[in-house]
């Protein structure tokens, strides 16, 4: 591990390694870190087209955006530590504590830290949720799509958002049946195409229904089906309308929850930002939180997707770098702009335009901070 | 053993070395390297513990080592992360009794 | 509807730009976008050679289709990333041709006979595949080109090789009384680690608990080996529903080093000289 780090980046899914791209692209000394084994983060699980435009390159599958930043990273020469968790981040600038390789504990002094940590599945409290067959979505896309094997015969989806949809798909494309995607809300949470393609594969859809129990096979080593039910409008489920639904596994894919540990330790500030998070560390337009130094980028800085990660991450990189000398502000200035640009394009439109709300209002929290801050 | 052996998207699956692991005392083979579950979910192992309390089978959850539910006994270490802790040969793994013991490690 | 079924209707289909008009249809192979949803996406508009699919700015806009300019090509067809592309040909006399995406195995060869599905994917008849297109230009997304009976043109939106992916015309059973009886949500487990039950979390609630630490000290829960990792926001939930504030309101459980599980010895290993002020800090 080199001696001095410019910029420590946590996280090498898209955000993290754009943000490696663009800071080496500067001249900054950068280390990469993450705690699995392969980086590219959630990208590699993702084999579906990406929406958006050419520079957000739409229609490439999120996989092979994920090996093309692999080679920018390596053709840049930056080094990605795998296998390494940043465990801890400690104050008075005593350093960010690093597990390396699972067993050799290291304490490092980046300049500064790029926190890409991204976000975690919310569960899902359910009679019987514990038993063996009920998993995360985002279990299933790891074991069918990484590793290859199927997860069960047939699996009932809980959740309609864009995850729950994809992974449908993705299940039947691994050649597994689904049984049907039960969503509370009285409508599709997901983009309309998303679901449109599994319905057209015949996979059910329960709107206004909720899951009230994983039904246990005899000895509890599994499930036979789940119990839905059709909710009332303060979504409690209505009596007589029970319904039994045999599945062999049941996947739970009701949101993600930005991964805000190593902030927390940070101490940055928190802000309720509704759809992106009910704590997300407040930061500015450069993606830097309350704490000098310290940048958030991705859905660690408010759930979106994979696209608007990699803008956001080339924003934190560039930040960075001219935070540190390493490029001139107008040339900085003009990068960040353009970086802007793509992502206002992305937060566009029904599905986009209440996650620019919410950005937005995080950043104005934040310019809010700092008058008082120096006011003070 | 069952895999996704053709995917219209992955492509073939590339078999990796295969060696053989115990698992509570039956041999299954897998994958070198590849995280334990996945070996023990191909030969359709869904229990990898009994809970501590109220004594009740338990699955992985997460499956990207954050969850602990998948923790098994490996090589008589309680507490293993089966998701993301890669096969080795010869591995010695049991399903874990509520928060497991310390056995002399093998 | 595409909001609550999750597919569009015909009815929709026909009012969104992407439709070329059934006199158009009935005249020559053209493409129908089903897209309606205004979603920042514009691949289409550079898939095709011949400028019939414009997006412009925004790219929120919905694609138009320039009717006269559509060869149909079908090279839009697999660009897509919703897969909401099709070319259908209603020219024929006595049958319709409809162009989908396709990315199952097995493909479908020429000349087999497929099950033709609709938008709900109910079968609706039998379809022969007509040409499968593969190039490496559409990236693994194949293009199959299928003869309907004549009047499925804008019915026909999927195609099963295998009698898999067909929409079951059964409702599920309702549940038996036998089984809503075992169905008791106060017994579920809340913390899955310390296997702490709903019922528990209210009653420590009701004795003065009111935030996720609070209940943490009175039964553990979040102690286990995940850490919280999995109860701390239902355990906020029951709070808030509990004292009838928003789950926002209620103190959430302090977050601390290490973030992650690991071994000690990344502890003992650490080569740091241990002054005094060194210990104040929550490691």
């Amino acid at each position: 591990m080199k001696d001095i780090i410019d910029i420590l980046i946590i996280g090498a899914g898209p955000a993290g390694l754009s943000a490696a791209i663009e800071a080496a692209k500067c001249g900054a000394d950068v280390l990469v870190v993450d705690e699995n084994s392969k980086p590219g983060g959630q990208l590699f699980k993702q084999i579906h087209k990406f929406f958006g435009s050419r520079r957000h390159k739409a229609g490439v599958r999120g996989v092979d955006i994920g090996n093309e930043l692999l080679k920018e990273v390596q053709e840049l020469g930056v080094e990605v530590l795998l296998d390494t968790v940043a465990y801890g981040i400690y104050p008075n600038d005593e350093g960010v504590a690093l597990a390396v390789k699972g067993e050799t504990g290291v304490i490092v002094h980046p300049k500064k830290v790029i926190m890409a940590t991204g976000a975690s599945e919310n569960p899902l409290a359910f009679p019987g949720w514990t038993l063996p067959g009920v998993v995360g979505a985002g279990a299933i896309q790891t074991m069918i799509n990484v590793h290859r094997v199927p997860v069960g015969k047939k699996v009932l989806m809980i959740g309609s958002g864009n995850v729950g949809l994809i992974v449908t798909y993705q299940l039947l494309q691994s050649g597994t049946d689904v049984a049907g995607i039960v969503e509370a809300a009285p409508t599709v949470g997901g983009y309309g195409v998303h679901s449109a393609k599994v319905r057209r594969a015949g996979v059910p859809m329960y709107t206004g229904y909720t899951v009230i129990e994983a039904v246990p096979n005899e000895d509890l080593s599994g499930v036979t089906g789940a119990v839905i039910a059709k909710v009332d409008e303060r979504f409690q489920p209505i009596a007589g309308t029970e319904q039994f639904i045999e599945c062999d596994t049941i996947g739970i894919a009701v949101g993600l929850t930005p991964d805000i540990g190593l902030p927390s330790m940070a101490g940055v500030t928190f802000v309720n930002a509704g759809r992106l998070g009910s704590q997300v560390p407040m930061h500015n337009r450069d993606m830097m939180t309350t704490k000098e130094g310290i940048y958030v980028a991705g859905d660690s800085s408010g759930v979106e997707e994979a696209s608007s990660a990699i803008e956001e991450g080339k924003l934190a990189g560039i930040a960075a770098a001219e935070a540190l000398g390493k490029i001139d502000a107008q040339t900085a200035k003009e990068a960040k702009e353009n970086v802007w640009n793509s992502l206002n394009q992305l937060r566009t439109g029904p599905f986009g335009s209440g996650r620019a709300d919410a950005k937005e209002e995080i950043i104005k929290q934040m310019e809010e901070w700092e008058v008082n801050q120096n006011a003070c | 053993m069952s895999r996704i052996e053709n995917h219209i998207i992955l492509g073939d699956l590339e078999k990796g070395k295969e060696v053989e692991i115990t698992v509570d005392g039956k041999k299954i083979s897998a994958q070198e390297g590849e995280p334990i579950l996945s070996a023990l979910l191909a030969a359709g192992i869904k229990v990898q513990n009994i809970s501590a309390k109220k004594h009740e089978p338990r699955g992985y959850f997460c499956g990207i080592g954050r969850c602990t539910n998948c923790v098994m006994t490996v090589n008589g270490d309680p507490n293993v992360r089966t998701c993301i802790t890669p096969v080795e040969a010869g591995m010695v793994v049991e399903t874990q009794d509520g928060l497991g013991k310390w056995e002399e490690s093998k | 509807m595409l909001a609550k079924n999750g597919y569009l209707d015909l009815e929709e289909v026909l009012d969104i730009p992407g439709f070329p008009g059934k006199e158009t249809l009935d005249r020559k192979k053209c493409v129908v976008i089903e897209c309606q949803q205004n979603i920042p996406c514009n691949p289409c508009e550079a898939a095709c050679p011949h400028h019939a699919i414009t997006v412009g700015e925004p790219i929120t806009n919905l694609p138009v289709i320039d009717k006269e300019k559509c060869v149909g090509c079908g090279l839009c067809v697999a660009k897509c990333p919703g897969q909401a592309i099709f070319l259908v040909d209603q020219s024929a006399e006595d049958y319709d041709t409809v162009t989908l995406p396709y990315e199952y195995y097995p493909l479908p060869e020429k000349d087999q006979e497929v099950y033709g599905l609709s938008r709900a994917g109910v079968l609706l008849t039998k379809a022969t595949v007509l040409r499968v297109i593969m190039t490496k230009a559409n990236d693994r997304t194949a293009v199959v080109e299928v003869k309907v009976p004549k009047g499925y043109g804008m019915e026909v939106r999927n195609i099963s090789t295998d009698g898999r992916r067909i929409a079951s015309s059964d409702e599920p059973e309702m549940a038996s009384k036998e089984l809503l009886a075992e169905i008791d949500e106060n017994q579920m487990y809340v913390c899955r680690c310390e296997e702490i039950t709903k019922e528990e979390v209210i009653e420590a609630v009701r004795n003065g608990a009111t935030s996720v630490n609070e209940v943490k000290r009175l039964l553990r829960a979040g102690m286990g080996l995940c850490q919280g990792r999995n109860c701390a926001k239902t355990i906020e939930r029951i709070i808030a529903q509990e004292l009838k504030v928003s789950p926002a309101n209620v103190p959430q459980a302090t977050k601390r080093g290490p973030v992650r599980p690991i071994k000690l010895t990344n502890y003992t290993s650490l080569e740091i000289e241990a002054d005094e002020d060194f210990f104040e800090h929550d490691w």
